[in-house]
C-alpha cells in the first residue's frame, strides 16, 4: 500500500504536490507504533457513550431554567428552533434531579477531557494528510471534522473556565456553550453515522488488549493511514497507554468529585468548590455574595418588606415577623449550581403556594421573583405554576435551624426542588403572581 | 494529484460514487450536519461581535491544540527520550526503561495544570472573591504538592520495578 513512498520522486511543483511539503505531511514522520484503528476505536467507544450522556444532561440542564418563561430564565433569546425541544415545564421531583444531572454533566465532562485529547492524538496524522483533498466527499468530511474538533475543544475550554470564574471570552457563557453544543451535536451525529461501522469492524477484529509492551507491534496498514509506516519500537503497550488515559480521568474525577458530595468535600483539592465558607450551619458554598450586589445591609433589616402582588393586582406587604407567624415547613433540599457543585440542607420557611393563596395566586401559571440585588443577570427569575404548587417550594427564612446568613440570602430566599441553584433567588423583595393558564 | 490506493479501492461503483467519492448517504449525513450548524450560526448573526468572538475561540481552540500543544508535547517527549536514552546507554545494566516513570506523572501533572489553569494561576481571583467569597490562593501550592506526590510515587514504582527485574533471572 505504501509503494509510492519508495518510488523515485519527481521534482518541482509536480513533485511537491505528490510528495507533500514534508514535515508532518510526510506520513513517515508519525512514528508511534500503537496508533491505529484499534486504539482509536476503543477511545471512540468510550466517547460515544460518554458524550451521549453529556449531550442529554446538557440539554436537560438548559430545560431546567424553563426558558419558555423568558426574561432571566432564557439566556439565549435568539435560539429559535434550537430551544423548541423544551416543550415541558421542568420537573419538581425527585428533588435531587438537577443535582445529579448537573453533577454528572460537569464531573463526566471533566473526566472525559483526557479521553478526548487521546482520541485527537490518535488521529492526528489525518490532520496532515497529503494530498489534503482527494474527493468532494473527503473535503466535506474534513470540514465536518473541523466542526467536531473545534466545538468539543470550545465546550471543554468554556466549561472548565466557567466553573473557575474565568470569563475571558467576551461573550456570555450561556450563549457560547449553548450554540457550540448544537454545532457539536450536528457534527457528532454525522461523525457517528459515518464512522460507527469502522469502529465496530475494528473492535470486532483482533483485540490488542492483552498484548504487553515487548510484543507491541503496529497493526496492519489501514485504509485511513493511522498506522505508522515507519514505527519506533514500542515504549508502552496499547493497554498501558489506555491505562494512562484512564488514570488521568480518575485523577481529574478524584480531585473534583468532592464538590458534589459533602463528606468528600476536602478531597476536591483543585476544584474551586472544595473549600469551607466560614463555619456553622451557613458553611456551604455561595454563588454571589452579599458584598457583590450593591445593597446596603440596612435594607435587609427592620425596614425590609416582602411584597406580594396577585394576578388581579391585590397587594400584601409582609414583615419578616409576619412570615414567621405563618405555617412553617422544613424540607431537606439540595442546592446545585450549573457549575456542578452541590450540597443539601434543611431549609425552613413558608410554602410558596401559601404565599400565593394570600393574594389569590394559588392557580397562577407563573410567578416573577425579584431580588434586592441591583443589576446582575439573575436578580429576577420566574417560576412555573408547577413550581408554585410543588409542596416543597419554600420561601426559606432559615437553614439548619438558624437564620440565613446575608451571603445565603437573608432575610428570605427561594428554594425550589430539583431546580438549578441560580433559580433560588436570594434577598427576595417581591413576588408577582401571573394569570391562570 | 495522485490518489492513494485506499481511495482507489473506495471509489468504485456508480457515477455518483465516482464523482463524489462516497455513497449518497455520506452526503446526506454531512449536509444535515452543515444545515444545523448554519442554522445555529444564523441565530447569532444579529449579534455579530459575539458571533465573531465565539468563532475566534472555536477556531483558536482547534489551532492551539493542533499546532501548538500537540507539537510541543511531541517535542518534549522526543527530548525526554533522547535524554533518558543517553543515560540508559551509560548504564546498560538497568533493564527497566525509566521513560514511562517520568512521562506518566509528567503528563498527569500537565493535565491537571491545563484543566485547572485559571485557579492555579489565580486568573480570576477578584471575581471568585466577590462571587464565591473564596480565594484562589491555595491552588498553586496544591498543584505543586500533587505533582511532587505523583513523581514520588512513580519513583517508588520505578525502584520496585528495578529490584524485581534484578531478582528475576535474566532471560
Amino acid at each position: 500500500m505504501t509503494a509510492t513512498t519508495h518510488e523515485p520522486r519527481p521534482r518541482g511543483l509536480k513533485g511537491l504536490l505528490e510528495r507533500g511539503p514534508g514535515g508532518p505531511f510526510d506520513e513517515r514522520s508519525w512514528r508511534s507504533p500503537i496508533r491505529g484503528p484499534w486504539l482509536t476505536s476503543v477511545l471512540a467507544l468510550v466517547l460515544l457513550v460518554g458524550l451521549l450522556v453529556l449531550i442529554v444532561t446538557g440539554l436537560l440542564s438548559y430545560a431546567a431554567y424553563d426558558p419558555r418563561l423568558g426574561g432571566s430564565n432564557d439566556q439565549t433569546p435568539q435560539a429559535g428552533l434550537l430551544a423548541r425541544y423544551v416543550w415541558f415545564d421542568w420537573f419538581t421531583s425527585p428533588s435531587w434531579l438537577y443535582r445529579v444531572n448537573q453533577g454528572v454533566h460537569v464531573l463526566l465532562g471533566i473526566a472525559l477531557i483526557p479521553v478526548v485529547l487521546a482520541k485527537l492524538w490518535s488521529v492526528a496524522p489525518k490532520l496532515f494528510e497529503w494530498p489534503p483533498v482527494t474527493s468532494p466527499a473527503q473535503a466535506l468530511e474534513r470540514l465536518s471534522i473541523l466542526l467536531i474538533v473545534g466545538s468539543i475543544l470550545f465546550l471543554i475550554v468554556t466549561g472548565t473556565m466557567n466553573v473557575q470564574y474565568d470569563y475571558a471570552w467576551g461573550f456570555s457563557f450561556y450563549t457560547g456553550h449553548f450554540y457550540a453544543a448544537w454545532v457539536f451535536i450536528a457534527a457528532f451525529a454525522a461523525h457517528v453515522a459515518l464512522k460507527l461501522p469502522v469502529m465496530l469492524r475494528s473492535l470486532r477484529g483482533t483485540s490488542y488488549w492483552s498484548v504487553d509492551r515487548a510484543a507491541t507491534v503496529p497493526e496492519p496498514r489501514d485504509p485511513d493511514h493511522l498506522v505508522s509506516p515507519d514505527p519506533l519500537p514500542a515504549s508502552i503497550s496499547r493497554r498501558g497507554a489506555l491505562g494512562v488515559v484512564g488514570g488521568g480521568s480518575l485523577a481529574l474525577l478524584g480531585l473534583s468529585v468532592g464538590q458534589s458530595i459533602d463528606p468528600l468535600r476536602p478531597t476536591a483539592l483543585l476544584s474551586p468548590r472544595g473549600q469551607h465558607v466560614g463555619d456553622g450551619p451557613n458553611d456551604f458554598q455561595v454563588n454571589t455574595t452579599f458584598g457583590q450586589i450593591g445593597v446596603d445591609p440596612t435594607e435587609t433589616g427592620a425596614s425590609w418588606r416582602l411584597l406580594l402582588v396577585g394576578p388581579s393586582g391585590q397587594q400584601v406587604s409582609l414583615r419578616r415577623e409576619d412570615l414567621l407567624t405563618m405555617p412553617m415547613r422544613t424540607e431537606e433540599l439540595p442546592i446545585a449550581c450549573v457549575e456542578g457543585w452541590s450540597t443539601s440542607r434543611a431549609w425552613t420557611g413558608v410554602r410558596l403556594r401559601d404565599l400565593a393563596g394570600l393574594v389569590g395566586g394559588a392557580g397562577s401559571d407563573s410567578v416573577f421573583v425579584e431580588s434586592l440585588q441591583r443589576g446582575g443577570a439573575f436578580s429576577t427569575m420566574s417560576l412555573t405554576g408547577k413550581q408554585i404548587r410543588a409542596g416543597k417550594t419554600l420561601l426559606a427564612l432559615k437553614v439548619e435551624g438558624v437564620d440565613l446568613s446575608l451571603d445565603h440570602g437573608f432575610p428570605a430566599r427561594m428554594i425550589i426542588p430539583a431546580a438549578p441553584g441560580v433559580r433560588n433567588t436570594k434577598w427576595v423583595k417581591a413576588l408577582t403572581f401571573g394569570g391562570q393558564a | 494529484m495522485s490518489r492513494t490506493s485506499a481511495d482507489d479501492t473506495r471509489v468504485t461503483g456508480g457515477p455518483f460514487r465516482r464523482l463524489y467519492g462516497a455513497s449518497p448517504w455520506h452526503l446526506v449525513a454531512l449536509l444535515a450536519c452543515f444545515a444545523l450548524t448554519a442554522y445555529a450560526v444564523s441565530r447569532l448573526l444579529e449579534d455579530l461581535p459575539v458571533l465573531l468572538r465565539i468563532a475566534l475561540w472555536f477556531v483558536g481552540a482547534a489551532l492551539v491544540w493542533d499546532l501548538v500543544v500537540g507539537p510541543a508535547l511531541a517535542l518534549a517527549d522526543r527530548l525526554l527520550r533522547r535524554l533518558l536514552g543517553r543515560r540508559a546507554g551509560e548504564r546498560q545494566r538497568l533493564r527497566v526503561p525509566a521513560l514511562n516513570y517520568v512521562r506518566i506523572p509528567g503528563l498527569v501533572s500537565l493535565l491537571l495544570l491545563a484543566v485547572w489553569l485559571p485557579v492555579i494561576l489565580q486568573r480570576s481571583e477578584q471575581v471568585f472573591r466577590s462571587k464565591a467569597g473564596l480565594s484562589q490562593d491555595p491552588f498553586l501550592g496544591r498543584w505543586v504538592a500533587i505533582t511532587l506526590v505523583l513523581f514520588a510515587a512513580s519513583a517508588v514504582a520505578y525502584v520496585v520495578a528495578v529490584l524485581r527485574s534484578r531478582r528475576r533471572p535474566s532471560s
